[in-house]
């Protein structure tokens, strides 16, 4: 007798293969280019498959593959900063940050993508795994494998981020927010 | 003006909180007091709107995009292309593996103790000799086990068997007219699971799976390498229509093989001599003519 765990192609496409737009999507909003996206999510489901033992039927198959693909872009990461020494840039941001502007309404989707692109990778990771696949803190934690409170602080930086690009994008092209300005805080 | 900026730093300690509040990811005492807060507040209510509309279009924007439908056939092709790594049994199993093996060898050391003839020569050793010798006197015939073993013995096939268009789409024409050929050389009741060509150990195999019941057979065509052959020093165990068979037994499966001038043909299973050897000799001579006409 040959005892022996099965596991088929089928199965892995079956639980895997549906999670490939969120992927994709993701994927795409953190490498520069389509092409390097398409990689980076050929061989976070290559990577998936081979472990697949590994993966327990009925847990969140989109989060491990999530945990796959995180992996894979901060191993990237890792490579392309020890090539060249990019800084964080943090500390320049946070000074920057005191002031909040007013949201423009009338964004096109490039644009809002275009602001996007412009933030550090690190801090777009934690907004897209919780404004777009709407993931909670503590499973974002899991998915980079950092502490609760880094998730809290990158996101909420993060997001002053996009808020100053957007209204920067705004002001350039000359939309205005519907609300009156300098009102604020 | 004045009533704003009275109450400045309780808005901007609110707004620290509006992000969360968003998410629905506070405190309820927290989230209460940013509620009283806002039905207060215009510019803070009109901050939380703000950012809700942020949010939105930011999830509308990045989910504008999906992904091309090419790499998803790409990633499935890749991934029956491609083999899991190795399967180690889970945690648990490995443990009750251990604890039968514990319990096998207690059982073993006392049979062996209650039957040892009254010379008390060896019982054992002979058996491990044999196994031995009978992976060295392969020939060749490994290149067609192993491969049964990774693809056969380790892929759940899907219900549906795979169509005559499916095969050639994965194989070529030529190998869904054999699929068709071998189906009807197969004793009854056998039926095609699986038809695919894969890499492994730098051979590119075409195999085709049988399924019958519980019986698994392998139908595996490769390409010689080199100067692979079966014949080296071993006398064939068999010959139908002038195709000389060989065969061998190891991993508990029964493996038959033979070859043409450019190929080796497996076909194994985990049936026992005869009827493994048998379906071989059914199949030999039109899978032989097959390759060959293939060859030229």
């Amino acid at each position: 007798m040959v005892f022996r765990k099965t596991i088929s192609a089928d199965g892995f496409e079956a639980v895997a293969l549906p999670h490939l737009n969120d992927l994709f999507r993701t994927a795409r909003r953190l490498m520069r280019n389509q092409a390097d996206a398409q990689d980076l999510v050929q061989e976070t489901y290559l990577q998936a498959w081979k472990s697949f033992h590994r993966f327990e039927p009925g847990t969140n198959c989109k989060a491990w593959l999530f945990k796959i693909l995180f992996h894979a872009v901060s191993h990237h990461r890792r490579k392309w900063f020890n090539s060249r020494q990019v800084s964080d840039g943090g500390t320049l941001l946070e000074e920057t940050l005191a002031y909040e502007p007013p949201v423009p309404q009338q964004l096109r989707d490039e644009d809002v993508l275009a602001a996007f692109e412009k933030i550090p990778q690190r801090y777009r990771e934690v907004v897209l795994l919780a404004d777009v696949e709407d993931c909670s803190y503590k499973e974002i934690a899991r998915t980079l494998s950092i502490p609760i409170g880094t998730v809290m602080s990158r996101l909420s930086r993060a997001r002053k981020m996009l808020r100053t690009e957007l209204a920067e994008f705004a002001e350039s092209c000359g939309i205005r927010d519907g609300r009156e300005m300098g009102q604020g805080v | 003006m004045s009533v704003i900026n009275f109450d400045q730093g309780r808005c901007r300690n609110i707004r620290s909180y509006l992000d969360f509040y968003l998410n629905s990811e506070l405190l309820i005492e927290t989230n209460h007091e940013v509620l009283k807060h806002l039905q207060g507040c215009a510019s803070c209510s009109d901050e939380l709107e703000a950012r809700a509309e942020i949010k939105r279009l930011l999830k509308r924007a990045v989910q504008s995009e999906r992904a091309p439908i090419a790499m998803r056939e790409k990633i499935q092709r890749e991934i029956r292309r491609s083999r899991p790594e190795a399967f180690p049994p889970p945690a648990r199993r490995r443990l009750a593996l251990a604890a039968s093996i514990v319990i096998a060898l207690l059982l073993g050391t006392w049979g062996v103790l209650k039957s040892r003839p009254p010379n008390g020569g060896p019982a054992q050793g002979s058996e491990q000799a044999r196994t031995n010798q009978m992976s060295e006197t392969m020939n060749g015939l490994d290149v067609g086990l192993d491969e049964h073993a990774y693809c056969a013995l380790h892929w759940r096939f899907s219900k549906e068997p795979p169509t005559p268009g499916q095969v050639a789409e994965t194989m070529g024409t030529d190998y869904a007219a054999l699929a068709l050929l071998v189906k009807e050389k197969m004793p009854e009741g056998y039926k095609l699971a699986e038809a695919h060509r894969c890499r492994h150990n730098g051979r590119e195999f075409n195999h085709f799976i049988l399924t019958s019941g519980p019986s698994i057979i392998s139908l595996i065509i490769t390409g010689k390498i080199g100067d692979d052959s079966l014949t080296t020093d071993a006398a064939a165990d068999w010959q139908v229509a002038g195709v000389l068979i060989y065969r061998a037994h190891a991993r508990d499966q029964e493996v038959a093989g033979f070859e043409t001038g450019r190929h080796l043909v497996f076909v194994v299973s985990g049936l026992d001599k005869k009827d493994n050897m048998q379906i071989a000799s059914s199949l030999a001579p039109s899978v032989h003519d097959f390759v060959i006409k293939f060859e030229s």
